[in-house]
């Protein structure tokens, strides 16, 4: 018969009784979870430079985003949140709304708080869990009908779609197009609830080139591991300067699009919520109804458009959250089907201003 | 499913709530494991199903049949031609075939051969030989047939080692089948223990060196003579974590439930001579084809010709059971050259001379220059691998410090492990040190790449 072999439990003499075992892991699940975070939290200063938005390579750094978002809450009476056609994809740091708001008014009133390819689903997501500071403030909420120009973008279809910031969509919900596996799902969530993670994800954002640890340490063989991460930082948009080139350059070919009726609209409700997560936290909250280049759009796409924009309207007015319609600019203001260069931009600061939007020293709408 | 996801602690947690509910309960105890493992296995791909059931209930009649002792000759065919059978379709088709097209093409003649397109099930290479070794041990009267179905499906199917082994045996796990499993604390910690140390070793170490592995042999011109050697002696540990924490990860799991597998890894790097790596390297499967394969051709018991001739015959078939592809039959040969020509520590006195130390490096040296066979898949490419990294050229020079000073602090605990300095390893400050340090790193640097476990595509 077979003989039987003495059992060797492990040849490194590393098997811990169960009060060896958590005499070491609680202390560094504390360590890790708690102390490390919220040491770090109050041992990093962060400076943000005038004209403040979330530059592009940190888009996805929720962590820095609540960081900054709670900086420029305590300096802005106006807050702006909303995807890439407020954030500024073509305009320099001083060219946005909210930055040419404030050379208007001479004083800094306005924040940028936008983010680029915030669709509301995710907006969503970033004012509940990433924007808890925003609070008793005036929040001007953008919402760009780009989102709801087909049933995809509204993330209402069933077929697989590459979703812009997929850390911030629902990630057990309904959302058919949205198809990461399980244990992707699992790993968001946790970035998201849990302190720890996401402080881990914005260093190496911020710090090692979104390169995980392990391959930074093999990359930057020489370097101190440490001596990339510093204690003050000034997170800038560096890389978009601006264009005065608008649409007509690009080629862009005339669109038509099927929009979505807002009933039905997942991003539209999704603004919704939105407005009353804010409104709940004391902030007063104004929705900007935004529009499309109207040099793109085919006849038939442009009615429907003015349609959807007073539904949204009427919609916002039956809930008694305030509206603001955008004034619909000629088409040589527009750098493509949503952004507007700065000279657009110049445009929407103005109007706001004319229409008592935003006013000098005052804190109410 | 791996071990070191997300997916596998939501299905343990699970498994184990419903383990606990029918531990005392025999038969559905081992429908529950059955059930488990089956969809632990099928949560890849639900295919690969198929060929394990075929195996199973197969050999599950051989056993029986070979018992009965009427036919057993025609009952061990049975099994071997559908394992092997099985085996070959799926691992070994398309090498035959390749091979056999090249030799066509070099008579001249115009014959296309049709190439398979199957999907390798993952760890088929593991339960085969699992389940081979329960027909092949009844045949020689080392074990019993098991006349429970269900038994011997949760015992060669059984979740914590199908992926990739340890390769047990029907006469150590079909008992601890049988037997209500001993669920203790010791039982517990030492899984957990055994858990945290496999994670640590792939999620960390093995996925960390791999990074560094993988840039310098991508573009081999481009680095120095130095970060080329470096690269092979990382390779060396990152199979070695890859591999061995996975078994350690597997273990850690079937003793939680309560079942004892066999250590798999002996701190290999460890040995003194080529031999005494084999006895440390991948034990289950080295003692599977020390038992199945070298002793039944006569073993060491042999004229000294006939004994070359029976390790160069297992360790080629060890290289192609690795893999189909002839960098795998190259690494085995060598590797039966090595045991062959190498002194040896019990047998040459005056190798049993020379300082452990020497001799412990010069054996990790020769498996390195082993492994480079096994990493790269032509002989061309391997011998360029071996010719830069001492030919002295420049280029760029990545040394790693912080991977390599983790890498050095493991080999001289395994060193001391090893050693007459071992007690030093067991005082508890050192223990518990190595355990923070251990959690520290899992915590700063698990997450981001996951490589593949290597093992997985055998």
């Amino acid at each position: 018969m077979y003989k039987k072999k003495k059992f060797v439990p492990a040849a490194n003499e590393l098997l811990f009784s169960g009060r060896e075992l958590l005499s070491v892991i609680l202390p560094v699940l504390v360590l890790f979870l708690l102390v490390l975070p919220w040491w770090h939290a109050s041992w990093e200063t962060i400076e943000l430079p005038e004209n403040f938005r979330l530059p592009y390579v940190n888009r996805d750094n929720y962590y820095l985003y609540s960081r900054c978002a709670a900086l420029e809450t305590a300096r802005s009476r106006y807050l702006f949140i909303g995807d890439s056609a407020i954030w500024g994809m073509y305009a320099g740091n001083s060219g946005t709304i909210p930055a040419q708001l404030n050379r208007l008014l001479k004083e800094k009133c306005c924040g940028n708080l936008a983010i680029d390819g915030l669709h509301p689903v995710a907006m969503r997501t970033l004012v509940r869990s990433f924007g808890d500071a925003i609070r008793g403030r005036t929040v001007l909420l953008y919402f760009n009908p780009l989102w709801v120009n087909s049933p995809k973008y509204d993330l209402s279809a069933s077929e697989p779609f590459t979703v812009n910031h997929p850390e911030l969509l629902p990630q057990f919900g309904a959302i058919a197009c949205y198809q990461a596996g399980f244990d992707k799902k699992v790993g968001i969530l946790l970035d998201r609830y849990v302190r720890f993670f996401g402080w881990k994800k914005h260093l190496q954002n911020y710090f090692y080139r979104n390169e995980d640890f392990k391959s930074f340490l093999v990359k930057d063989h020489f370097a101190d591991p440490f001596a990339p991460i510093r204690r003050h930082i000034v997170p800038e948009e560096k890389e978009h300067k601006g264009t005065e080139k608008n649409y007509l350059t690009r080629g862009i070919p005339i669109q038509h699009w099927e929009w979505v009726p807002l009933e039905k609209s997942r991003q539209w409700q999704a603004l919704l919520d939105t407005a009353a997560i804010l409104r709940s936290r004391g902030n007063q909250v104004l929705v900007m109804v935004g529009t499309i280049n109207p040099g793109l759009l085919d006849a038939e796409t442009l009615a429907g458009l003015k349609k959807l924009r007073l539904q949204a309207a009427d919609d916002l007015k039956r809930k008694g959250i305030e509206a603001v319609m955008f004034p619909e600019l000629e088409a040589e203001f527009y750098a493509d089907a949503s952004h507007l260069l700065e000279s657009g931009y110049a445009r929407i600061a103005e109007f706001l201003l004319k229409e008592k939007i935003i006013r000098n020293g005052s804190t109410a709408l | 499913m791996l071990f070191s996801t997300w997916s596998f602690l939501f299905f343990f947690l699970i498994f184990a709530a419903g383990y606990s509910l029918f531990r005392r309960r025999p038969t559905g105890r081992l429908i529950w494991l059955l059930a488990g493992s089956y969809f632990f296995y099928g949560f890849m791909d639900v295919r690969f199903l198929l060929p394990l059931m075929v195996t199973t209930v197969t050999d599950f009649i051989a056993g029986k049949g070979i018992e009965r002792g009427k036919h057993p000759k025609l009952f061990l065919a049975l099994s071997l031609t559908v394992d092997l059978g099985i085996l070959c379709t799926f691992k070994y088709l398309n090498f035959f075939t390749e091979n056999l097209q090249s030799l066509i093409d070099a008579v001249g003649w115009e014959w296309e051969l049709p190439s398979s397109e199957l999907l390798l099930p993952v760890g088929i290479s593991f339960y085969t030989f699992q389940s081979l070794s329960y027909t092949l041990g009844v045949y020689w009267k080392k074990n019993r047939a098991e006349h429970n179905l269900l038994r011997y499906a949760a015992f060669v199917a059984m979740f914590p080692q199908i992926l990739a082994g340890p390769i047990e045996r029907a006469a150590n796990m079909l008992p601890q089948l049988r037997h209500t499993p001993l669920i203790r604390r010791v039982e517990i910690n030492d899984g957990i223990s055994l858990f945290i140390v496999g994670l640590f070793k792939k999620a960390v170490m093995a996925d960390m060196l791999a990074v560094y592995v993988n840039q310098v042999y991508g573009d081999l011109n481009a680095y120095s003579s130095l970060s080329v050697f470096l690269a092979a002696f990382f390779y060396s540990w990152q199979i070695y974590f890859d591999f061995s924490g996975y078994s350690d990860m597997a273990r850690g799991v079937a003793r939680v439930l309560g079942f004892r597998l066999m250590l798999n890894f002996d701190n290999p790097y460890t040995s003194v001579d080529i031999r005494d790596f084999w006895r440390k390297w991948h034990i289950s499967l080295s003692s599977w084809f020390k038992d199945h394969v070298y002793i039944p051709m006569g073993g060491g018991r042999c004229v000294k010709y006939r004994v070359w001739w029976n390790v160069m015959v297992t360790m080629v078939v060890s290289g192609f059971w690795h893999g189909a592809a002839w960098n795998f039959i190259i690494w085995g040969a060598l590797n039966g050259i090595g045991s062959i020509l190498s002194p040896r520590s019990d047998r040459d006195s005056w190798y049993g001379k020379v300082p452990r130390l020497l001799r412990q490096l010069m054996t990790f040296l020769f498996i390195t220059v082993t492994w480079v066979f096994f990493k790269k898949s032509t002989v061309p490419e391997a011998l360029e691998v071996l010719r830069r990294s001492i030919s002295f050229q420049g280029g760029i020079n990545l040394i790693p410090v912080v991977p390599l000073i983790l890498v050095l602090i493991i080999w001289v605990w395994q060193l001391l492990y090893d050693s007459s300095y071992r007690r030093f390893l067991s005082l508890r400050p050192v223990r518990l040190g190595a355990l923070a340090l251990i959690l520290f790193l899992l915590f700063a640097l698990s997450g981001g790449s996951h490589e593949q476990f290597i093992y997985f595509q055998f």
